[in-house]
């Protein structure tokens, strides 16, 4: 199974050389989960909670206690997101169960036919409805795939999109753990990507990924970096890179819950997310 | 007595919404007695008080400065002026006031502000004969007074009246018409032997402020006659076409068409060329179908996108002719007018019109021939200011300044009558905040794409771009909504006026890279480099779906 895995993820980087990620349900690169914005995007390696279903449905096996993740992102651009992801267990073969829910909206569309027409405003909106499902296949190895269904207000045909997602994770050591993912998203557009986790001494984690768009090549890698400083055992501070983005943010774990926040500067401004987790 | 001004400049200013840009009059709660100004702004400034102001501010400084820098200098102070303590705060001018106020008021250490209010002389009012009777209400529906403020217009400036001819005999258009050439008798003598002609000639340029008649639109410019039109009214496109490029050559700035017929294709020529030779071209959309279509069953006019029995449908779908609509004093389409949201352009009043006619005399006309007059001497007044502006220029102005009444016309569809009703005032003064140089301070006015929403398979959408002056440089970057740049363009316009037809900029929907963009919602974003060096930014929301 190591060596399974070990193909996968050079085959996966040799990929990666000449792609970029896909522009595809780009709002979701945007702000699925506070903790993952602020670092860097990195989600298919870095999630704990319920929204791995999202990034990488194998990570659900892990950081159980973890069970619900409420907020909203504020994209600018009068744009705003909101975010709900529950997870529970099921009883068959110790598997976990979690569905998460986002809803994206951007209001101020200038509607004109002509450079004379005197424009109306329109808003659109988008939604997705995911739900996954992993379990261990391994003392080390776990395997996790979601189903996404997304659809929209604005396209021509009120476009349906439905968008399949595979993971694998790997402990290495309790210092290296590696995750692969392969997404599909409809019309012949696949993604890829591999990601890998390193704990630096007893504070810092890094966590860095790479995208692959295997369809309509772009030319142009994304990598994705994140860094994890555990100040205090319930305090977490983070920042991150996504391409041309930075990012900053902090958890805070309290009795029962723990608060996200982050904030992402961008080429086209700011945007900022905040969410509270329930433990 | 002070607070009471304030308030009701106030309420001036919210009705007029006219304001000195980037200008605003505050007044502390604990203002010091003196206060000390300087162009990075007063101890107390704004900038002080609030150190994450939301908005650029250059300046801050007492209304007053001047004179209590004089008392502080003499040491003594014998009355306290009225308005000691008004500080002017000057913003970036691409700010918006009414934002400006809404936070500075909002603030707790302010006891009042208000914006500085832009006056001028009262409306001006032709003393014609006949215009407070028969002509102010539908002249006061265009903002006619408002604009005489501005220009009453240019002698130099010559509008090509192509009808019946014109009684360039009668006494409101006497030594202003040149004679061009009659196609009907083929003579050189346009004399008008129907009326029609003389009455559009006068809603143009019918002199004003002379005592008698009527007042023009433009009271100075110049009738060139251009006769095709026979004493029944009837003519032929030959004729029509061949006016056109005599106009053109006689140097008009500005060709009236207000005749129609069945759609020909033997304008196309005419009107390219004066399209190529930056002259502006008006059409009337027409009254009903040319053969009555409509006349009798729905009495709504016809939609000519259909039918095209407008010359205005001779413009290869590039906008090279305005096309006119009639409306009624209150908004509302004429009955008999004739529409399109392809290829009505602006609406005017043109219904029972009071203008110039045979026998020295004068008579109400109604219709989309009375319309697009009224559009022709805006043109006019607009190009007697700066008579080197584009016919794109001129559109802008034209539509910029118009108000949409589709909310007063909700039978038809939406844009049916272009961008609604003109208003003269708005498009002179809009020009007044424009310069068709690049010297200056170049400020974004207007940036959006059309079509928006676009779709795919329409393969491209163009982008329209106004500012205060002609750019040194341009670029538009397109980005997705998480950040990432999609398509760069970097261009050098040639205007202040970026739109289809001149300097076009057209987004193909795709990336660097030739490949289509999924759908979604892209934000470009407009840097603009002027002379100085300013850079000045928009953003707007790009659909594609």
């Amino acid at each position: 199974m190591r060596h399974i895995i070990i193909v996968l993820l050079f085959i996966s980087c040799v990929f990666a050389a000449g792609a970029r990620v896909d522009l595809k349900y780009d709002y979701l690169h945007a702000g699925i989960a506070p903790r993952i914005q602020a670092l860097g995007e990195t989600g298919m390696i870095s999630a704990e909670g319920p929204e791995s279903i999202y990034y990488n449905p194998a990570l659900l096996v892990f950081d159980t206690d973890k069970t619900l993740l409420v907020g909203m992102t504020n994209l600018g651009y009068d744009q705003q997101q909101f975010f709900a992801y529950y997870r529970l267990p099921i009883a068959y073969r110790n598997a976990l169960f979690s569905i998460g829910l986002v809803s994206h909206q951007i209001s101020g569309i200038e509607v004109r036919n002509a450079s004379n027409a005197f424009p109306q405003n329109m808003t659109a909106s988008d939604m997705m409805l995911v739900m996954g499902i992993s379990r261990f296949l391994g003392p080390r190895t776990s395997f996790g795939m979601s189903l996404q269904w997304m659809l929209d207000d604005y396209t021509t045909d009120h476009q349906v999109g439905v968008n399949f997602l595979f993971g694998l994770s790997h402990y290495y050591s309790d210092k290296v753990r590696a995750n692969i993912i392969f997404r599909y998203l409809g019309e012949g557009q696949m993604v890829a990507g591999s990601g890998v986790r390193l704990s630096i001494g007893d504070q810092l984690i890094l966590y860095s990924t790479a995208d692959l768009f295997l369809s309509d090549g772009l030319n142009q890698v994304i990598l994705h970096n994140g860094l994890a400083w555990s100040v205090t055992s319930g305090f977490e501070l983070l920042v991150g890179c996504d391409g041309a983005n930075l990012s900053f943010g902090a958890t805070q774990c309290f009795d029962g819950f723990a608060i996200q926040l982050s904030y992402t500067d961008t080429p086209i401004g700011s945007r900022y997310s905040v969410g509270i987790e329930l433990l | 007595m002070l607070r009471v001004l304030i308030l009701v400049g106030i309420g001036l200013t919210l009705s007029l919404a006219e304001y000195v840009p980037g200008q605003v009059i505050v007044k502390y709660k604990d203002t010091p007695s003196v206060v000390i100004a300087s162009s990075r702004g007063s101890i107390s400034s704004m900038n002080n008080r609030h150190p994450n102001t939301p908005f650029i501010i250059h300046r801050e400084s007492s209304i007053i400065e001047q004179k209590q820098s004089l008392l502080t200098i003499q040491g003594s102070r014998t009355r306290r002026h009225p308005f000691e303590g008004l500080q002017r705060i000057e913003f970036d001018p691409s700010t918006n006031i009414d934002e400006a106020l809404n936070w500075i008021r909002s603030q707790p250490d302010v006891e009042y502000a208000f914006p500085n209010v832009v006056m001028r002389a009262l409306d001006t009012v032709p003393n014609d004969e006949y215009y407070m009777s028969n002509q102010r209400t539908n002249d006061t529906a265009m903002f006619f007074e408002n604009a005489w403020d501005i220009s009453t217009g240019s002698a130099s400036i010559i509008v090509a009246v192509i009808d019946t001819g014109v009684d360039y005999t009668h006494p409101d258009l006497m030594g202003k018409v040149i004679k061009g050439h009659d196609y009907v008798n083929n003579d050189e003598d346009p004399l008008d032997d129907n009326g029609h002609g003389t009455h559009v000639a006068g809603i143009v340029a019918a002199i004003g402020n002379n005592s008698i008649g009527v007042s023009g639109v433009n009271w100075n410019c110049q009738i060139l006659a251009e006769k095709v039109l026979d004493s029944l009214g009837g003519g032929n496109s030959v004729s029509a076409s061949l006016a056109i490029i005599d106009a053109v050559d006689a140097g008009a700035a500005i060709i009236n068409l207000s005749l129609g017929g069945t759609y020909t294709s033997g304008y196309d020529i005419a009107i390219d060329y004066a399209y190529d030779h930056n002259v502006v071209v008006v059409a009337a959309m027409g009254n009903y179908g040319p053969n009555g279509e409509n006349r009798y069953t729905t009495g709504l006019g016809t939609d000519v996108s259909i039918l095209k029995s407008s010359p205005a449908c001779n413009d290869s779908g590039l906008n090279k002719v305005i096309g006119v609509a009639n409306l009624n004093y209150n908004k509302k389409k004429s009955d008999s007018s004739n529409y399109s949201n392809l290829f009505c352009d602006i609406s005017a009043v043109g219904t029972n019109i009071y203008s110039t006619t045979l026998g020295h005399s004068y008579v109400f006309l109604s219709g989309t021939s009375m319309a697009s007059p009224m559009i022709a001497g805006v043109a006019s007044l607009i190009l007697s200011i700066s008579p080197n502006l584009s016919v794109s220029e001129v559109k802008t102005l034209l539509f910029g300044g118009a108000h949409n009444i589709d909310s007063f016309n909700s039978v038809l569809p939406n844009g049916s009558l272009g961008s609604g009703i003109v208003d003269a005032y708005r498009s002179l003064f809009s020009m007044t905040q424009v310069s068709t140089t690049n010297s200056g301070m170049s400020q974004i006015v207007k940036f959006f794409n059309y079509k928006n929403p676009v779709e795919l398979t329409q393969g491209a959408t163009s982008f329209h771009i106004e500012t205060t002056t002609v750019p040194e440089s341009c670029s538009i970057k397109i980005f997705s909504l998480s950040g990432k740049l999609i398509k760069t363009f970097v261009f050098i316009p040639s205007s202040w006026i970026v739109s289809l037809g001149d300097d076009n900029i057209s987004w193909t929907l795709r990336d660097e890279s030739g490949n289509y963009v999924p759908t979604g919602v892209y934000i470009a974003i407009l840097d603009v480099r002027d002379s100085l060096g300013h850079v000045s930014r928009k953003s707007h929301k790009v659909l594609v779906k």
